[in-house]
């Protein structure tokens, strides 16, 4: 393989493998969210703030694989 | 609304919907090419990904970027937004200072809820800043004079560092497309006749302005798609008017012009980092001329927006990392006094306990003593590792969701015009929103968990 087709393919993996751990880790907090919606309906205003919160910081660890991409992508 | 109106606003919504998705790129790539040269959304060039462009001062030492200025726009905009709900303050609030009041309301119960309501009170005004902040720069980072709204001009020199004789310019007019005009030729009877590239890529002019060209001269010669070369002919004799194509610096460094100083190798002289743009050699400039130390030899024109999001400048974010770590630290130093602030990175307690029940002859118990104590003084490095890390991770948070949030909205509205963008303003909205309650929260969790251990509360 040339070192062209190595560098695409090191941009994709990194994309993909990289959203493998968020994706995981949002569907276990979806999971958890309802779950524990459907023990405790009243509490939802507070699991909600929590989830998001959660979900966002899950997400930041998806960007960082994004960013590592991308830059491959622009610079390498 | 009446039914009537939703239909007709779903009916709008619909026709700019098929028109985006006939005119925008998708529909260029079916082969539809509908909308006007004007109408068309340009495809995402980022010109410096990782920092703003420098629009003033650029040849200076500080550089002043666009993100900088839009920093500086939310700072503005953020006191005038607080002068004016704080004006007129009544009893009974108006809609503005209730709408603030409320939202500050709402924070302080947050933060409260956190910390606890002595530190409570003591960290609001930072993290009260920090939230405000970047929720005004992702917010006012949507309005459509950001980004590429207004542009600005900007002119860099390249100048050479040594002196020497020039042996070859680098860069090539670039035809991007086939067919592209790249000369105008007028004929002895007053008509023009175009020169188009016969393939995309770069080429090389063998003619310049006013040259008279006989008719299948060559005009130009393309390189790249064929090895050895193509010349381009002029299809009628004439004098050449105008050479069309620009020289395109596309990367950053790319090499300008290779220089012989009398050393083995050539120098070859780059374009500067973090700046695209239209590159037009100075006049006179040539292969075989001399040339002594910081002679100009080309001038670099980029168009960077004036405004562009502060947040999508990892020295914006860095900067406020840093500030949100040294508060963090701050606050459990003063909290929780020197000696224990220290005691959690510094951990050698428990190892000198060892030490000394080593050397008055109890080995078992000494022996067992050091390890904990060489355990703990690892743990104490790696707590220092952690505390450093998050200033990474705060930098890159707020700088990854926010170049992402951009992108995005850039390549929707690059793919199908005006309609596809909409939803992703929305989630960027809500993105803005939850960035600057993760980088405030985030703050204050762990400040509160800086003063939290040895303190009183609850």
């Amino acid at each position: 393989m040339d070192p062209e087709s190595v560098k695409y393919l090191a941009v994709g993996l990194t994309g993909s493998i990289g959203l493998l751990g968020p994706a995981l880790g949002l569907g276990l907090i979806g999971y958890a969210t309802v779950t524990a919606l459907g023990r405790n309906p009243e509490a939802r205003g507070a699991i909600l703030t929590n989830m998001i919160l959660v979900a966002a910081l899950t997400e930041a660890v998806g960007i960082y694989a994004l960013i590592v991409s991308i830059i491959l992508g622009m610079v390498a | 609304m009446s039914r009537r109106g939703c239909g007709l606003v779903g009916l709008v919504v619909l026709i700019l919907f098929i028109v985006g998705l006939a005119g925008g790129a998708i529909g260029r790539g079916m082969g539809i090419d509908l909308l006007p040269q004007v109408l068309k959304v340009p495809s995402l060039e980022i010109e410096s990904f990782f920092s703003g462009e420098p629009i003033f001062l650029t040849d200076g030492p500080f550089p002043i970027t666009n993100t900088l200025v839009a920093s500086w726009v939310t700072m503005i905009v953020a006191t005038l937004f607080a002068l004016a709900a704080t004006r007129k303050m009544k009893i009974i609030p108006g809609r503005l200072q209730g709408l603030v009041e409320m939202a500050l309301e709402g924070l302080i119960n947050f933060i409260e809820s956190v910390a606890g309501h002595k530190n409570g009170r003591r960290f609001f005004p930072m993290i009260a800043t920090i939230f405000i902040f970047v929720m005004f720069n992702a917010y006012l980072a949507l309005l459509p004079v950001y980004g590429p709204g207004i542009h600005v001009t900007v002119e860099t020199k390249i100048e050479t560092k040594d002196a020497g004789t020039i042996v070859e310019l680098l860069v090539h007019p670039i035809a991007e497309e086939k067919d592209e005009v790249i000369a105008l030729i007028k004929t002895a009877d007053g008509s023009r006749e175009e020169v188009k590239a016969p393939a995309a890529g770069e080429f090389e002019y063998s003619v310049s302005v006013d040259d008279y060209v006989s008719e299948g001269q060559a005009v130009a010669v393309m390189m790249g798609t064929t090895d050895n070369g193509t010349e381009v002919a002029a299809p009628v004799a004439g004098t050449v008017v105008k050479l069309e194509v620009q020289r395109k610096i596309e990367e950053n460094e790319q090499p300008v012009a290779k220089i012989d100083t009398g050393a083995a190798e050539p120098v070859i002289v780059n374009s500067p980092k973090d700046k695209l743009g239209e590159l037009e050699y100075h006049e006179g400039v040539a292969v075989g001329q001399e040339v002594s130390i910081d002679d100009e030899i080309a001038k670099l024109t980029s168009t960077p927006p004036f405004l562009r999001s502060a947040s999508t400048d990892i020295n914006m974010t860095l900067a406020m990392a840093l500030l949100a770590v040294v508060f963090i630290e701050l606050m459990g130093l003063t909290g929780r006094g020197f000696k224990h602030y220290m005691g959690e990175y510094i951990n050698v307690g428990e190892l000198f306990r060892g030490m000394r029940l080593l050397f008055t002859g109890k080995i078992v118990d000494g022996l067992m003593a050091s390890v904990t104590g060489v355990i703990n003084v690892i743990i104490g490095g790696l707590e220092f590792i952690s505390h450093m890390t998050r200033m990474v991770s705060f930098a890159f948070r707020l700088f990854g969701n926010m170049t992402a949030g951009e992108i995005l909205v850039v390549s929707a509205t690059f793919l199908i015009p005006w309609i596809m963008a909409m939803p992703f303003y929305g989630l960027e909205l809500l993105i803005g929103f939850i960035q600057a309650l993760i980088f405030g929260g985030l703050t204050l969790v762990f400040a509160s968990i800086a003063v939290g251990h040895g303190s009183e509360e609850h």
